[in-house]
């Protein structure tokens, strides 16, 4: 009990100072231990719209007289103000030095639908590192995708706006910058042009490219995103396609070539090498045989 | 054989290494679902950590009843088919590479390899006096007419739907035709018992994760397929501060270098990429950009210290 | 007068107990052996670490050795198969010599081929996962095939000789006896089994012919089958048969000279079958000269660049010293010295088979260890040390065992059975 009240205590302190400091401080009875590095943090919110949302703390510190990121450090995270009411949950950091933190659904509905919001990450510091912690203030908004097909045209249209009221009804977002994206193994394919805005009608329209691959189906992932908005933080909204070119998968292995498995072997060779080896063995097994009979030839003239 | 100091201390950030992996690896599951409350033998610790439940509430668990996940690499059948739907593809852009050698470093370190044991070499290619000398990084190409594949006795060594090449050493018989066939020299043999930390050594034997080594086997650059299977881009790729190296899926049509996601057919097509050796009919599954309009001059510092001497 | 000499033939030929220099050269190629058998289980424990291979050089002696041992044990076919078609008659006190020497070479072939293998205790695999498109399985196939016609080969003309043995009251050790009576196959030599005989070792010799010329250029093709420069050559497989008929003659000769000496046999191992034999070894040195000047001219005249760094090295460079060796007292000098009548006699000969047989083993080096020591990509950034291979003393012991272990199996051979066919001297002598 006592080590959460001192804690908190800190913790005030920290909260205090960040307004003069926001990306990073250390408390005064951490100053002491002069050997603690120190932490730089950003926290960023993302809203996936129809896949939640979530809070990335990234933290930094130097490491080899460069910046990576800090493995294993553990961040709370809070709402409006640091206290035990407004904590919501806590991650430890990976390799990257990166919290990706999922907001509770939950916890997000019951923060007020149409209103901006405080997030705060808070790392208290260990052994090795600094307190630290950073906050973002965004205001709600959403994005989505929707597709239209006309007149055998089809377009993808990416959709910017803020909520107007709790029946879902939005206020278009004119000017905000947007891109859209094809989903790739292993990151997103800008498939519209870079700084692209959204229209008075809070939109980004464009016409869906001829030469997007996608699987058997002709499925693809079609992500739009806003980027690091001032106000709306990141905004992200993925959707399911299927006017992608179908996969043709051409099957590697279906030959028999010359570098297939053993089971695979190309059909003349196998012919060509087990002639070989009958006409040859095959010999060998009679001149055995020839020699079984000089052996019984002999038993019966001995 | 008496091992150096530096030797044994780089096994121990190796072996704290692989810990803090484990770990962060098994907290990081640990957000979906991964509470064991069945086992009622397990002595609490009164460490708590505080999880996310299914259903999205936070609950607070303590930390005896979390099961670390460790990260076990597919079975031998389907090691030996390769990555479903894929066609892995990677594409290196000369003109941004400086032999800042990073890329060399994240495979030692993450393939556990020693230091005479290079399954990522960085070239200097210079075709005539004349012509500008340029650095090109060098992996296995994994072809698709390979002719290592093609020499192998014992099915070890095999090419899967996916493209990539392996190798499977609990099979090898340790002939080296393969590395002889091979013309990029891009295979490599444990000469000796490998030196390798007891974490390794413990781990389950994949062709994918080509770990543990095993002493008379041949081993190359696999293209990181456990990586791969995961959504995660090889560690070379990730290791280039310059983004010299984009991996990706030919039947996606597009490449990753980390950074940017590009179309692979407009990349080749637009800054002219081609094979290494491409008359050699090996077919490799790795394209190099030339290196035009570089971002850095060449520099030798080894080849001007020496001169410097 | 016929009855006494085929006696005095008998007695003549007939294996004899080791004299003070038979033991001493069989307890020296023990120790050998031991030697390299100590080192053996070495590499077993430390893996090839032991050798001087490395990840450029990576075969080195043992793979050298291997194609030496098979050249070698194409002698067998040269003389009992070839000779014996084209109605040679002064052949027929070689038959059991060269066979002698293809069976001691092709087992340490197999040997030599297990020693290199990082990981000998999978051996099995080659068989239960055998890959067809492998030209490393095809030669374990040719080379079994090989071993087998030519244990038969070298049996089945020895057959009326072990009858002899057996029906000869001379005193053997027991379980010589008994071996003799085992192999002896009921031996009357009645007509029917003669033909029998006559004709299996006919079948067999026209077999050997192809399986013979298989095992060589399967061999070459273990190199002819990838991108090296030096071996990437459509002329390998001609190039190492013809080579291997000259070593294989060069071995015949340097036996016959030890067994004539040893034995006093200059009245079957005459002087006149040392000139026949050193006529032959001038055909076929001609014959491998014409292929290396194919294997090296052409390339040279071309000097492509993958190849460049590779000729140079054995023109005027690293490698020169021991190539020009090579070519001049491995193949000029005896073909010089050959020409000449003075030359064919029998101690000349010895000396001339004692240089083609070490020219032929260095060769074998030349043509193996050079090529990987010049990979295909550019090595001014490569750990320099990989890419020069100097053998290590565990493993010129090692090789030195296996030529030791053919040695050895050669003079026990000679020990137990007779190195000239007693009977069919016998038969010569009555047509």
């Amino acid at each position: 009990m006592k080590m959460i009240k001192y804690i908190k205590y800190s913790l005030l302190i920290v909260l205090s100072v960040t307004f003069v400091m926001p990306n990073a401080y250390s408390t005064d009875q951490e100053d002491k231990a002069k050997k603690k590095e120190r932490v730089r943090m950003r926290l960023s919110y993302t809203n996936m719209s129809n896949n939640g949302s979530r809070l990335l703390a990234a933290a930094k510190a130097k490491i080899d007289r460069s910046y990576a990121g800090v493995k294993g450090l553990n961040i709370r995270f809070y709402h409006d103000s640091v206290s035990s009411e407004t904590y919501f949950g806590k991650m430890i950091t990976d390799e990257r030095g990166e919290a990706n933190y999922p907001i509770p659904e939950v916890f997000r509905k019951s923060l007020k639908y149409d209103s901006s919001f405080v997030f705060i990450a808070v790392f208290e510091g260990n052994d090795e590192y600094r307190s630290a912690d950073a906050d973002v203030e965004i205001r709600n908004a959403i994005s989505k995708i929707t597709f239209e097909e006309k007149d055998s045209l089809r377009y993808i249209k990416y959709f910017v706006g803020t909520p107007a009221d709790s029946a879902h009804h939005y206020v278009p977002a004119e000017g905000v910058e947007a891109r859209i994206y094809v989903k790739r193994l292993f990151g997103l394919l800008p498939i519209s042009e870079e700084f692209s805005k959204t229209d008075e009608n809070g939109m980004l329209t464009i016409e869906f490219p001829g030469d997007i691959k996608g699987d058997e189906n002709g499925e693809v992932i079609v992500v739009g995103k806003v980027n690091d908005h001032f106000e709306f933080g990141n905004l992200q909204y993925a959707a399911t396609s299927n006017w992608a070119e179908p996969l043709a998968e051409e099957d590697l292995l279906k030959g028999r070539e010359l570098w297939s498995a053993a089971a695979n072997a190309p059909y003349p060779l196998v012919l060509a090498v087990n002639v070989m080896l009958l006409g040859i063995w095959g010999t060998i097994v009679y001149i055995i045989y020839q020699m079984i009979r000089i052996k019984r030839l002999g038993a019966e003239t001995g | 054989m008496k091992k150096s100091k530096t030797e044994s201390t780089n096994n121990q950030d190796r072996r704290e290494f692989l810990k803090k992996g484990l770990m962060a690896s098994s907290l990081a599951a640990s957000t979906s679902a991964l509470l064991n409350f069945q086992n009622d033998d397990v002595e609490e610790s009164g460490d708590t950590v505080e999880l996310m439940s299914p259903e999205g509430e936070i609950v607070e668990v303590d930390k005896a009843y979390l099961k670390p996940i460790p990260d076990v690499p597919v079975d031998l059948q389907k090691a030996r088919e390769g990555v479903p739907g894929r066609k892995f593809v990677m594409v290196i852009d000369l003109s941004r590479c400086k032999n800042l050698k990073k890329c060399q470093e994240a495979c030692q370190k993450m393939h556990y390899l020693p230091p005479e044991k290079e399954w990522l070499k960085v070239l200097k290619m210079q075709d005539n006096d004349i012509t500008s000398p340029y650095w090109q990084p060098t992996v296995c190409f994994h072809c698709d007419n390979p002719p290592c594949v093609k020499v192998c006795p014992v099915d070890a060594t095999f090419k899967r739907s996916d493209g990539t090449v392996l190798i499977d050493t609990e099979r090898c018989i340790g002939c080296r035709f393969c590395m002889v066939a091979c013309p990029y020299s891009a295979r490599t043999f444990d000469w000796s018992e490998p030196d390798q930390p007891e974490e390794v050594m413990e781990m389950e034997y994949s062709p994918e994760t080509s770990c543990p080594a095993k002493m008379g086997t041949v081993s190359k650059c696999d293209f990181c397929p456990d990586m791969a299977r995961k959504g995660e881009l090889p560690h070379c790729v990730t290791a280039c501060p310059n983004g010299v190296f984009y991996f990706g899926d030919e039947n996606e049509d597009a490449v990753s270098n980390g950074d940017v996601t590009v179309k692979l057919s407009q990349l080749l097509k637009d800054k002219s990429g081609y094979r290494y050796m491409e008359d050699l009919g090996t077919k490799p599954r790795v394209y190099y950009l030339p290196p035009v309009n570089r971002l850095f001059p060449f520099e030798d510092e080894e080849a001007s210290a020496e001169e410097g001497h | 007068m016929n009855q006494i000499e085929n006696k005095q033939i008998q007695e003549e030929l007939m294996p004899r107990k080791f004299g003070q220099a038979g033991k001493l050269w069989t307890i020296l190629l023990v120790i050998v052996i031991l030697l390299g058998g100590y080192f053996y289980v070495q590499q077993i424990q430390n893996g090839l670490s032991v050798t001087g291979l490395g990840d450029y050089n990576t075969w080195g002696i043992y793979i050298s050795n291997f194609v030496f041992f098979v050249a070698i044990s194409l002698v067998g076919s040269l003389i009992s198969a070839i000779l014996k078609l084209s109605n040679v008659k002064w052949q027929v006190p070689l038959t059991r010599i060269s066979e002698m020497i293809a069976v001691a070479a092709i087992a340490f072939a197999a040997i030599v081929i297990i020693i290199d293998m990082g990981r000998p205790d999978r051996f099995m695999n080659v068989i239960l996962k055998a890959r067809i498109q492998s030209p490393i399985t095809w030669d374990v196939i040719v080379i079994t095939t090989y071993f087998f016609i030519s244990i038969i080969l070298l049996y089945l003309p020895l057959i009326p000789d072990l009858a002899l043995m057996r029906d000869q009251d001379k005193g053997e050790k027991p379980w010589l006896k008994k071996l003799y009576r085992i192999l002896a196959l009921n031996w009357r030599g009645t007509e029917l089994q003669g033909r029998i005989l006559k004709k299996s070792v006919r079948i067999l010799s026209v077999l050997i012919i192809p399986v013979a010329f298989g095992i060589h250029t399967v061999t070459s093709w273990l190199f002819a089958t990838t991108f090296r420069p030096g071996w990437d050559s459509t002329n390998f497989g001609p190039y190492f048969v013809s080579g291997a008929f000259m070593v294989g003659a060069g071995a015949v000769i340097c036996a016959m000279y030890v067994f004539r000496r040893q034995y006093g046999y200059e009245k079957y191992l005459t002087d006149d079958i040392f000139n026949k034999m050193g006529k032959l070894l001038v055909l076929l040195s001609l014959v491998y000269l014409y292929f290396n000047v194919n294997e090296y001219l052409a390339p040279a005249f071309k000097m492509k660049a993958h190849e460049v760094g590779h000729l140079n090295a054995l023109f005027t460079g690293e490698f020169a010293p021991m190539f020009w060796s090579v070519q001049v007292l491995g193949m000029m000098v005896p073909i010089i010295v050959l020409l000449f009548p003075q030359g064919r006699k029998p101690l000349p000969m010895f000396i001339i088979s004692i240089l083609v047989i070490l020219g032929a083993w260095f060769k074998r080096f030349l043509i193996v260890v050079p090529t990987l020591s010049h990979p295909l990509i550019p090595t001014e950034k490569l750990p320099q040390s990989a890419l020069h291979y100097m053998p290590t003393f565990a493993e010129l012991s090692i090789t030195a065992a296996t030529l030791a272990g053919a040695l050895l199996i050669i003079t026990v051979l000679a020990r137990i059975f007779p190195v000239i066919p007693v009977m069919e001297t016998i038969e010569e002598n009555y047509e």
